[in-house]
Parts: structure tokens; sequence; C-alpha cells
């Protein structure tokens, strides 16, 4: 009677822990919390695949997203949403989403954004806001197209 | 240099562990070779007194390396906070390469041999004879040096990574590849069939000598006692499962179990869904189980002490089935709830 109630215990217990969802928003390739990085990305898959239905996705940095265009295959990307680095307050998910392709990348500076990865990257809506942090933390500025060649997977 | 408790934890018992490595390796080839049971001289009187107290210092040794164990991957999350960039062990692991890689790896294969020494040590103490303490002798030397190897690879990781930029796992196993690590980088079903069937077979194989070691316990007899060809066919087999379960955890069950579709991380996996970490550590203590019977059973003085032995050879059995068909069945209940 003792072992069922273990095992009937234990099943519980696994089922549990498979059945309940992470409470916070993940990045779809790593599965660190998004909202918490400083340089989240928002990807709306208007195409979806075997592996991957369509609808609106997170990441946490750039390196993630470009992983997952080279894994997407046959399917379709609309538009690309990025967290705008000089609106960021002290507060769990803040900063503005703005047009990835429209942001300003200041990459290789002494400044680490919170939650992202390698390579780290520090993202504005304009380009003056991105030169002040330049003249601060050093680094170059690059747009969408540069920046994309410059993040290798 | 990373600091903080777990690692000065971790260095501390590894001090001691390189202390109880140099004992053994330096008295065990001489103690190997001067031993004979059936000497009367004083001088084996004096020798059998040292090697006891050698091996009484060895058994907490070899407890404290196996205790170690889970506190170094505990000391390695320890350091991710550390590391920026890093955001499970594979990134820890690149701060430190190629030293974390080695210490690692030989985290899971010198508990094989720590576990078998104790138990055979275990074994002998419970005969009059002590049959296997050649055995025993023979084995100190290589692991005193494998603990010495150990402990310079572990203190050599700790003092030479440094807290800088690290790219992780999704750097290394989700990208898409043609080499080698495409193997590792696919999702497929494939590796958790080999692994079921292998599994299936390796259960079949643990309960037939689990009924046949019950049996040589009346007749006194077994086909596969003292026979070196059944561990030689038997080290591989197990070998090669093991490392089918780490390629099925990395291809389909990594992620599937982390709702992640594309990322194939055995070590994300075991960081964020625990069942899956305990059912990888309960398939790993139950094969090491059963590759520490053969290894008992396969020596050539086994034979004659197998009447004396044999229920404790059955209940080493009984707990490797147990580990390995309790481990299958957490992983299975997983997976059918989320198929």
């Amino acid at each position: 009677m003792k072992e069922k109630k273990i095992i009937a215990f234990t099943i519980c217990f696994i089922l549990f822990s498979v059945l309940s969802a992470p409470a916070f928003e993940r990045c779809i390739m790593c599965g660190m919390d998004a909202n918490k990085s400083e340089t989240k990305f928002t990807v709306q898959v208007t195409k979806g695949t075997k592996e991957l239905s369509k609808g609106e996705y997170s990441f946490c940095c750039l390196h993630c997203l470009v992983l997952f265009k080279l894994r997407l295959k046959d399917g379709e990307i609309g538009s690309i949403l990025v967290r705008d680095y000089n609106t960021v307050i002290d507060k769990y998910d803040s900063g503005d989403m703005i047009d990835a392709a429209k942001a300003f990348y200041l990459v290789e500076g002494n400044l680490i954004p919170k939650g992202s990865m390698v390579p780290f990257m520090l993202i504005f809506s304009t380009q003056k806001t991105a030169g002040i942090f330049k003249k601060v933390y050093g680094g170059e500025i690059l747009n969408w197209e540069q920046v994309l060649k410059y993040t290798k997977p | 240099m990373i600091l903080n408790n777990y690692i000065i934890t971790y260095l501390v018992c590894s001090l001691l562990s390189l202390f109880m490595g140099v004992i053994a390796a330096l008295n065990g080839f001489a103690a190997w070779r001067k031993w004979n049971i059936n000497n009367q001289a004083e001088e084996q009187y004096r020798l059998e007194k040292k090697v006891y107290l050698i091996i009484t210092i060895l058994s907490l040794g070899f407890l404290l390396r196996l205790l170690m164990i889970p506190l170094w991957f505990r000391t390695l999350q320890s350091m991710i906070i550390s590391i920026p960039g890093a955001m499970c062990l594979v990134g820890v692991h690149n701060a430190g390469a190629p030293y974390s890689y080695i210490s690692s790896s030989l985290k899971l294969v010198l508990p094989v041999w720590y576990g078998y020494w104790l138990i055979l040590n275990l074994l002998d103490r419970k005969i009059v004879t002590q049959p296997f303490m050649k055995n025993k002798l023979a084995a100190l030397t290589p692991l005193g040096i494998l603990i010495i190897l150990e402990t310079v690879l572990d203190v050599s990781f700790f003092f030479s990574t440094p807290p800088r930029q690290v790219s992780c796992c999704t750097s290394l196993f989700d990208i898409p590849r043609n080499d080698i690590l495409q193997i590792v980088t696919e999702s497929t079903w494939l590796w958790v069939y080999i692994f079921y069937a292998l599994s299936i077979i390796i259960l079949a194989q643990t309960v037939y000598f689990l009924i046949a070691q019950k049996k040589s316990a009346l007749t006194g007899k077994g086909w596969w006692f003292g026979k070196k060809t059944v561990i030689f066919f038997e080290a591989p087999v197990i070998i090669f499962l093991f490392t089918t379960l780490v390629i099925a955890f990395q291809t389909k069950i990594s992620p599937l179990f982390l709702h992640l579709p594309f990322h194939h991380c055995i070590f994300c996996l075991c960081q964020e869904v625990w069942d899956a970490l305990l059912c990888f550590c309960m398939i790993l203590a139950g094969l090491s189980l059963f590759l520490i019977y053969f290894s008992v059973v396969c020596s050539s003085n086994y034979k004659e002490v197998n009447t004396v032995l044999s229920k404790d050879m059955t209940t080493l059995l009984k707990w490797s089935a147990c580990m390995t068909a309790g481990g299958l069945i957490v992983l299975s209940i997983h997976l059918i709830a989320l198929l």
C-alpha cells in the first residue's frame, strides 16, 4: 500500500512538472527570459513550418534571431521589433519596441546590456542617441544590414 | 579567477582528496607487490596493519570523490552568473576549455572505478581469506594517479577561468551543420528509439543474470563467473547505451521537454527539467552498477566465493535493475504526457 502511494505521488509530481508551463516569456531559441533582456526582439512568423506554427515569438538577442532565421528554412518572417535601450528603465519588461530595420546598433562598446548574449550590443531608435552612448562607452554604430552581417551564427 | 562559496568548498575537498590520492599512489604498488596472505612473517603482519589503515583512509577518499561529483556540477552552475554570455554549463565549460571538458568527462567515468573499488572492498571484508585483496591493491596506484590528475585538472580549471565573455550552447549546438556535430543538432527520434531498444535488451539481461545469480547460490556454479570475455562484451554495450542516452537527450528530448523546437542542449535540459536530471542520474547509476557487477564476477577468484557473496551480488543486480527501470519509467511518463 505504501509503495503504491509513493508511485502515485511520483507520477503526479512528474505530470505536474510536465504540465506547468514557465511563467515568463521565453526566447524561442535559448529559453532565457526575453522580457528580462534589454535587447529583446519580437518576430512575427507569417508562414509556419513543421516544427513551428505561425505567430509571434520573442528572442533575448540578435544572435538567437539569426540562428532562428537559419533554422526556419521554409518559414516566412513578417515584422521584426526590437527594444530601444534608451527607454529601458529599472523595471521588468520595460522599454519601447521599435522597428528593427530602422534602429541603430552600438557594438563592441564597454557597456553590457542585461539579460542578453554575445555579441553584446545596445540598440537605439535614433543615431543621435547611439552617438552619445558611443562617446561614453566606445564601440561602433551599425545599421540593420551591417549588424546582420556582423552577427555570425 | 572567479571565487565563490562553492569554489572554495570544492577546492578544500579537492585538496583533501589529493592528499588521499597521493597516499594511494605511493603505497598501493608497494603493498600489492609484497602482499601474501599465507605468509606468517612479522613483515606481512606489519604490512596488513598498514594496508588496513590505507584502505580505511582511501574508502573515505573515494566516498568524498563520489560526493564531489554533484558538487562539481553545482559549482559550475554557480559560476554562470559571473561569466557574461553564459546561460548554462556550456558557457562555463567554454570559459575554461579544455580543462573543463576533460574534468567533466572524468566525472562521468571515474565514479564507476571508485564504486567498483568500494563495492569490492565491501565484499572482500565479508570473507576471512580476503580473495579480492590483490585486485584492490592493484587498483590503488592507477586510481591514486587518476585522483591526482582529476584534482590537477579541476584546480587548473578554477585558476585559469577568467570572467570573460563567452558564447553559449546556442552557438555550439543550434547551428545547422554538415560535420560530426550535426548528429547532436538534428531533431530526430532515431536515437530515442535506439536508446529504448538497447535499454530493453540491457534490462532483460539484468533480469536474466538476476535469476541466474539466485540459482547459482544453490549450485555454486555460473557460466559467466571468472570469464573476462563477458566483461569485454558487456562494457562496450553499456557504454554505447549511455552514449545513445546522451545523444537522445541532445537531439529530441531536450527540444521536446524544454518546449523550444530548435534548442538542443543537454545542460539546459538538466538545469531546467528536474525529472530529466533525475532519470539521467538513475540510468547512469543503474548502468554503472551493472558494469561493476560484471567487473566483480568476471574476476578470476570470484568462482570460489560465490556461495558466500551470491546474496550481495543479487542485491547489486536488483539495485541496478531498479535504477535503470526507474529512470526509464520517469522518462517514459514525461514523454507520454507530452505526446
